[in-house]
């Protein structure tokens, strides 16, 4: 089972990818990113509560629902989003989000909703 | 006729349909239904006893699923729900190609709406492609139709 700190380097590393891609080069990446950057920071606030790992996609779905549902739009926006990113043609993709979609929504204001929450709920069970 | 409009041609889903706040299944999609309901019931609701099951299946999925299709419909074009494995995954598809964001948060809801009632479920938005991939996402074969318009790829077949 990785542990939290385990989990916050690799939401670190998925957040610095995400900084590095190129927005009109590779926006699909850009919204594949985005959602696995907050599968590790939602995976990292679960480590840290004792509450195990997530399966899969749905049981942290799961988890989200019934212990995070302050943040559950944000997650399922993020997830639902990802899943046509990843498995939908490219053209299709292109007429789904538009550069701003991606900005502006996707990692301005979901991710970084996600991010904010998981900080003030790790800052704290440190108390 | 194109491999495309052959398959689209053929319908696999069991068409529902509503009437007096009831699910209505035609004999010759009876069988899919079953088979749906009790993957479903089996995925989600182990403690609960058969014929609560099935009705539970239809009071606390189907008919909130139609309800809200229908509340929705001026976006939503169809809505699915595939042979459940492990859990109940719903597809709404919408008239739009464009992802909406403000249906997102309403499907996120409804989600959250259906995980509530002990349902472990995942709703995804389908936004609509030039030629209907939504078979990329879910396996057309014995879902379940809660919701079509007209024009819809199985309302053709």
């Amino acid at each position: 089972m990785p542990s939290p700190d385990q989990h916050r380097k690799k939401a670190e590393n998925n957040r610095k990818l995400l900084d590095a891609l190129s927005l009109d080069d590779f926006p699909d990446w850009v919204v594949t990113v985005t959602f696995y950057t907050v599968v590790h920071v939602i995976e990292r606030l679960r480590a840290a509560a004792g509450d195990g790992d997530s399966a899969d996609h749905e049981s942290r779905t799961q988890y989200v629902q019934q212990l995070h549902p302050a943040i559950h739009t944000a997650y399922s926006v993020l997830r639902n989003a990802s899943h046509l990113a990843r498995y939908g043609s490219n053209a299709d993709f292109f007429r789904h989000f538009q550069r701003e979609d991606i900005a502006d929504r996707i990692v301005a204001t979901f991710l970084v909703a996600i991010e904010e929450y998981a900080a003030t709920q790790l800052e704290n069970r440190s108390r | 006729m194109t491999l495309a409009e052959t398959a689209r041609a053929r319908r696999h889903f069991a068409r529902l349909s509503f009437e007096d706040g009831e699910v209505v299944v035609t004999p010759k999609d009876r069988a899919i239904f079953v088979i749906s309901a009790e993957k479903a019931t089996e995925a989600c609701l182990d403690a609960v006893q058969d014929k609560e099951r099935f009705e539970r299946f239809e009071s606390e999925i189907l008919l909130p699923l139609h309800d809200w299709c229908l509340a929705n419909r001026d976006k939503v074009r169809a809505c699915y729900v595939p042979i459940p494995t492990t859990h109940l995954s719903v597809f709404v598809v919408t008239k739009s190609a464009r992802f909406d964001f403000d249906l997102a948060a309403a499907v996120a809801a409804l989600e959250l709406d259906l995980a509530g009632k002990g349902w472990r479920v995942v709703v995804s938005q389908l936004p609509s492609t030039s030629d209907d991939s939504s078979s990329t996402y879910f396996n057309h074969e014995g879902a379940l139709e809660v919701y079509a318009q007209p024009g819809s790829a199985s309302e053709e077949g």
